[in-house]
């Protein structure tokens, strides 16, 4: 019988140190040399001299950029769902590729100093929002707008203001605002972050030259939550920094108050209303219409089964079922019928060909040995098959045509070879015939040696051969046959004094032989 | 002598002399050369014994053998295909002299199509045909699966293999009805796949009644390859966050449960680490597959 067997769900991981095309490796996290920030970097060299040594020192400023409140297009490497699809989502999260390796753990989310190699909490994250809890679009703003924005019920992040030079403030960005109470709702609290944001590395034999990041690093950051099935979702990936105290696991801000957020990307994708599950409903066959093979489910036979049972057990079970037919008589009967997906394999039957359907209708598919009475019902299987594919070829007018010149090339053939053959027979010695240089022929291009050995043999072979005196009408003068001469050049022919070497020379000229 | 027998004996000549240059075998020159069966035929007919074209009603002739939401395997009937190329050629006889000719070509027709079949469906695609195989050409098998995947996965992906894990080819895979797929496949198969349509790497939970949960993927310790489903499947459950707004993770829960039960299993790492990374790996929802391994009775 067929069972179903269970899921695989494998992917391929990388753990060597060579990836395998198609391959990926997973990090925990990619982290930046220096994280986003003011630095100082500071010089100190002491000099020694003979009688005291002196200090000097440098203090050089400068600092680490990146990625805050905007990104540039080419910065998100692929995006799930994809944007403006419509598509089975309602069990994936959504998530954003990144070309830059370390762009989650490049800054800080509240600001602070990252130190050495401890991963820090990322500060993008990607929110799902239902199209209900959109209360205002995404607008362009600057970044001052953001930081302090002009209604006091809209909370900006809260960023040390004082960093920024006044033609930063001044530059554009993107951001939303989002009612707080979903904002603290549907982010992710500050133990999920660390878990939805990974660096993995690629392989990308099997993909385009991406350019900067051939290598194949890219960041991911994983949305945290499920779309919402027959809407469309809008996927944002937002910038949490100085957003820290506001997220899900605080005390949400005050109920009419928004959140504005700088949107570094987003997308809108729609999830199709919900199907279930492949894999569940797959698995869900064998205890809905069953995983069996193809025949005419029937109750079970009990108790000591009559001959008539068991061989309508034997039928259904080799995947026969009865279905009423009427004969060319015109009387309604029972007859047997079998798909031709069957429930075991089959072999080839002795029987056949066939020219009419007829011919192939079975008396009694039950037991064959002639103590058993059948079961006294005819098998139209294969009747009806043939039926099919006479019903197939006739309503394909460009197959019949086909038939029809296939069976005039038959017929011809089988003349031209009927007419050979006669002549061979009568030709016992041609089959001793050899080139000059005593091989057998056996190429189209040895034929001129033949032309020569009949040349020479010609009278003899002719007289003794009994060739059939009968010729068909049309062929006589048929001047594009084989050998045929135009009527005047046979009339020369046969007013010559030695007609047959006259004909052979004419047939074997090049000019006159129509091949 | 007269004109006529003659001129018969040239035209005969010529004949001879033409089939003389091809080989001087007596019996070759007895032997008829077999005229070619028209290409378009045989593809005609290799089309056929793929059963395209056969109404519904006669591969599932009772409602009963194929229920809602099923999956029936079968052989082909070697002979039915034989009938239904025989019926096809008969349309091209008219006489006994031209059922003769052409039924005396049924096998040749027969096994042509047969080897033309194995090619249709890689020349619908535009592909290079699949290599020769051993596998007798009539011999083949299928299944029909009456179920909502066929029609809420469109690119369903279906491959077939034999007992020694060789893939088989696919003849022919269709959908007869929205919801009914039928394919074909050469030879039998030990093993029929049905894949998820494989699309973006992407991560996801798993829904059944219980919830959301996770399927754990080894991570590369305690003797489970990274990436491979532990077997038997062993599910942590994803918690929703209470509240007003549905469909939130518990990220954080749903990492503790994650790292619990792979503890359980002795799949971590001795250190114990669980970080974004082996998140990433239980998280990733691969394209679900569903083996189904039809056996003989």
């Amino acid at each position: 019988m067929i069972e179903p067997q269970a899921t695989s769900q494998d992917i391929s991981v990388g753990c060597g140190q060579v990836l395998e095309q198609g391959e990926i490796e997973f990090y925990q996290a990619i982290l930046p040399p220096l994280v986003a920030g003011l630095y100082r970097l500071v010089t100190e060299q002491v000099v020694t001299l003979k009688v005291d040594e002196k200090k000097y020192d440098l203090t050089t400023p400068f600092q680490v950029d990146g990625p805050r409140f905007r990104l540039q297009p080419n910065d998100v490497q692929q995006v799930y769902p994809p944007a403006n699809l419509t598509g089975q989502y309602e069990e994936s999260l959504p998530h954003v590729v990144f070309r830059l390796p370390t762009l989650p753990w490049s800054r800080t989310i509240d600001g602070s100093a990252a130190s050495g190699d401890i991963v820090t909490t990322p500060w993008l994250a990607l929110l799902t929002l239902y199209p209900e809890e959109l209360v205002s679009g995404i607008q362009q703003m600057t970044l001052n707008d953001l930081l302090s924005p002009a209604d006091s019920n809209v909370l900006g992040p809260i960023i040390d203001k004082t960093q920024f030079s006044a033609a930063e403030l001044a530059q554009a960005l993107l951001a939303i605002d989002i009612p707080s109470a979903v904002f603290n709702g549907v982010t992710p609290s500050i133990d999920d972050l660390p878990f939805l944001a990974h660096s993995r590395q690629v392989n990308t034999d099997g993909k385009e030259i991406l350019g900067l990041v051939a290598d194949g690093y890219f960041s991911v950051v994983i949305g945290n939550r499920l779309p919402k099935t027959g809407a469309q979702n809008s996927a944002l990936v937002v910038s949490l920094e100085g957003q820290q105290t506001r997220i899900r696991g605080n005390t949400p801000p005050p109920v009419n108050a928004f959140v504005r957020v700088a949107v570094l990307a987003s997308w809108n994708f729609t999830a199709a209303a919900a199907r279930g599950d492949f894999i569940e409903i797959l698995r869900a066959i064998p205890d809905a219409g069953g995983v069996e093979l193809l025949h005419m489910p029937h109750d079970d036979f009990t108790g000591t089964l009559t001959t008539a049972e068991t061989t309508a057990q034997e039928a259904l079970d080799t995947g026969y079922v009865p279905l009423l037919n009427n004969t060319r008589a015109g009387e309604e009967t029972t007859s047997w019928y079998r798909s031709p997906g069957v429930p075991e394999a089959t072999s080839l039957d002795p029987f056949g060909p066939y020219a009419v359907s007829d011919m192939a209708i079975r008396y009694d598919p039950g037991p064959m040995d002639s103590v058993t009475p059948g079961s006294g019902l005819f098998n139209a299987t294969y009747a009806c098959a043939w039926q099919i594919g006479r019903l197939l070829a006739l309503s394909d007018s460009a197959f019949a045509r086909m038939l029809y010149r296939w069976r005039v090339d038959l017929h011809r053939n089988d003349d031209q070879n009927q007419l050979v053959a006669d002549l061979a027979e009568r030709l016992p010695s041609l089959a001793r015939m050899q080139s000059p240089v005593g091989e057998p022929i056996r190429r189209l291009d040895a034929a001129p040696f033949a032309f020569i050995d009949f040349w020479l043999n010609a009278g003899r072979l002719l007289e003794q051969a009994d060739l059939p005196r009968v010729v068909r009408h049309e062929h006589r003068s048929d001047a594009r046959l084989p050998g045929v001469l135009a009527p005047d050049a046979l009339r020369a022919v046969a007013e010559s004094d030695d007609p047959l070497t006259e004909l052979l020379q004419r047939l074997f000229n090049v000019t006159e032989v129509t091949p | 002598m007269s004109r006529a027998p003659m001129h018969r004996r040239a035209i005969s000549f010529w004949n001879l002399v033409e089939r003389s240059a091809k080989s001087l075998d007596a019996e070759a020159l007895a032997a008829t050369d077999p005229i070619e069966i028209p290409p378009a035929i045989v593809a005609w007919l290799a089309r056929a014994m793929l059963l395209y074209g056969v109404p519904f009603e006669y591969l599932v002739p009772h409602p009963a053998m194929l229920p809602q939401e099923s999956f029936r395997f079968f052989h082909i009937d070697q002979n039915w295909l034989l009938r239904l190329v025989e019926g096809a050629v008969s349309a091209g006889v008219g006489s006994s002299r031209d059922a003769i000719a052409i039924l005396s070509q049924v096998d040749a027709v027969v096994s042509a199509a047969a080897d033309k079949a194995v090619a249709v469906r890689s020349e619908l695609r535009g592909k290079a045909a699949p290599q020769a195989d051993p596998i007798p050409t009539l011999t083949s098998t299928g299944f029909l699966l009456r179920s909502t995947v066929v029609s809420g996965w469109v690119g369903l992906e279906i491959s077939a293999s034999d007992a020694s894990g060789n893939p088989l080819t696919l003849l022919r895979i269709d959908r007869l009805s929205p919801t009914v797929l039928f394919c074909l496949i050469r030879g039998v198969p030990a093993k029929i796949d049905l894949m998820e349509p494989p699309e973006t790497l992407h991560f996801g939970v798993l829904h059944d009644s219980g919830g959301y949960n996770v399927a754990l993927r080894g991570l590369g310790f305690g003797g489970f390859d990274p990436g491979v489903q532990i077997m038997p499947a062993v599910t942590a459950p994803v918690p929703p966050v209470t509240g007003a707004f549905s469909g939130v993770l518990d990220i954080n829960g749903a990492a503790t449960n994650l790292k619990n039960e792979l503890q359980a299993k002795g799949a971590l790492s001795p250190q114990g680490t669980f970080t974004s990374c082996e998140f990433a790996i239980q998280m990733v929802r691969a394209a679900g597959l569903q083996s189904f391994e039809p056996k003989a009775n």
